[in-house]
């Protein structure tokens, strides 16, 4: 069988399903999680220190569990500590996916933060006093001055995340999701042969990865050219 | 206009500023200067608030300097602060660095705050770098933009903190130069720098300064001729070579 002819048929139509799965479940990541990376990175900017050391030690502690064991806990765990209407609510409803896009957006979030933080702490404190020098409050800096730069910095490793999230939703398989991977797997199952619907799956997250990976690099090089064009 | 009293500031440890007291009147041009750790800059930044003080007072024009009030804000306004490495905002073109503050702070229309903007880069003599994004222009371009960034909130007093430091020597001149036209122009100005040359020619008074302290407070032509202390005489001697 050529690859042609095994994607022209009824395995074709699996995998695309799978790969709509796959395509809804890092859309809504990457939306949810860019939220969580916002809100925690604010939470982070807090005059309180005990406020500021409690989200980064929960931050490190969500960066620092595998991403597999978030998802187990998420769908065998947490709904089991909900009352019974939302539980209820939630088992009458995709669990499986639910729960898989709870804990990779929790999971893509700690690691956006981050991304954010640091282009956060790259504008220099210079950018602070000049703003501050002309008249512009706190606030007001970090809307006109700070924000502005450190998300045009933060462009780059965003997309990079987003090709992270792609290809982590491919854990959620675990849980039955069925996604790519959870496709090609039943695929094997029925036909005995790994290799075509292994290698269509491959060759669909490269294309993802592709145009993410170009997307990033023709950022850079017009942010480079013409950051001044617009303001 | 600006009145000093008193003045003590510590970090940590250090005695950085020593019982300043120091008064500008409307018009005068002083230049600080003094071997560097001598707290030169870090006077100038506390009159605009950048940096708090531990005792002492400062006021502008009557109204008393303190970071932590909100009123700084408002005082700022009308203290222009020219920084060593010029501090333009990147993500802005020249024009919308100039136009911000005015826009935002002073509810400017776009149309009234560019016609402004376009005096002031003409005043610069940069009216051409309009639309250009600021990291493809020179120092010297950068800090003459930064300068009618601070003119731009059309402040009364204008600080300098060694505004050509930071300078390749061949772009000190044109910095230089519109920082004396303003001076001619009457504008209070202080500044820190060690262009002799230059403040032999337009400061009104010499501020010296050694180790936190105000050494010597003269015209130019007493500090440059016949300084009183030892250590101005050492610090020119220095400084002018041989």
């Amino acid at each position: 069988m050529t690859l042609i002819e095994f994607l022209s048929g009824r395995y074709g139509e699996l995998l695309l399903k799978g790969l709509t799965v796959t395509l809804q479940l890092s859309g809504v990541t990457l939306a949810a999680g860019f939220v969580i990376g916002v809100l925690l990175t604010l939470i982070r900017l807090s005059p309180f220190w005990i406020v500021r050391q409690a989200v980064g030690l929960l931050v490190d502690a969500i960066r620092s569990v595998p991403l597999l064991v978030h998802v187990i806990f998420w769908y065998f765990g947490a709904p089991e500590l909900l009352p019974d209407g939302p539980r209820m609510w939630l088992y009458a409803r995709d669990v499986n996916f639910i729960c898989a896009a709870i804990a990779i957006s929790i999971y893509a979030g700690a690691f956006i933060s981050e991304d954010l933080r640091s282009g956060l702490r790259s504008i220099p404190k210079g950018q602070t006093e000049a703003s501050l020098s002309l008249g512009f409050s706190g606030l007001e800096t970090f809307r006109y001055v700070i924000l502005p730069q450190a998300f045009r910095i933060s462009v780059p490793p965003l997309l990079g995340q987003a090709m992270t999230i792609t290809k982590n939703t491919s854990i959620a398989l675990m849980i039955g999701v069925p996604e790519l991977v959870y496709q090609a797997q039943r695929i094997q199952d029925i036909t005995y042969e790994p290799f075509l619907p292994y290698a269509s799956a491959t060759l669909v997250y490269l294309a993802i990865c592709t145009v993410l990976t170009l997307a990033s690099r023709a950022y850079s090089r017009t942010a480079v050219k013409s950051r001044g064009a617009q303001a | 206009m600006i009145a000093i009293s008193h003045l003590d500031k510590h970090f940590d440890r250090l005695h950085v500023l020593k019982d300043i007291s120091l008064t500008v009147q409307t018009g005068e041009v002083l230049v600080l200067c003094g071997p560097s750790g001598s707290g030169k800059t870090t006077l100038l930044r506390t009159i605009n608030g950048l940096e708090s003080i531990d005792r002492g007072s400062i006021t502008v024009d009557g109204k008393t300097i303190d970071p932590k009030t909100s009123e700084i804000r408002a005082l700022r306004q009308g203290i222009g602060f020219v920084f060593q490495q010029f501090n333009l905002f990147p993500h802005l073109s020249v024009i919308d660095n100039i136009t911000l503050a005015p826009r935002k702070l002073k509810g400017l229309t776009r149309e009234a705050a560019e016609a402004k903007a376009m005096q002031l880069l003409d005043r610069v003599g940069l009216r051409d770098k309009r639309d250009v994004h600021t990291d493809t222009l020179s120092g010297g371009q950068q800090q003459r933009i930064a300068i009618a960034r601070a003119l731009a909130m059309e402040p009364p007093v204008l600080l300098f903190d060694e505004p050509t430091s930071a300078l390749d020597p061949e772009m000190v001149g044109e910095v230089l130069a519109v920082i004396r036209e303003l001076a001619q122009d009457g504008m209070t100005m202080l500044c820190v720098t060690h262009e002799m040359g230059f403040a032999r020619d337009v400061a009104s008074r010499i501020i010296f300064m050694a180790e936190g302290a105000i050494v010597e407070d003269t015209t130019p032509a007493q500090f440059f001729t016949a300084p009183e202390s030892a250590r101005a005489r050492a610090f020119l001697q220095d400084i002018l070579g041989h």
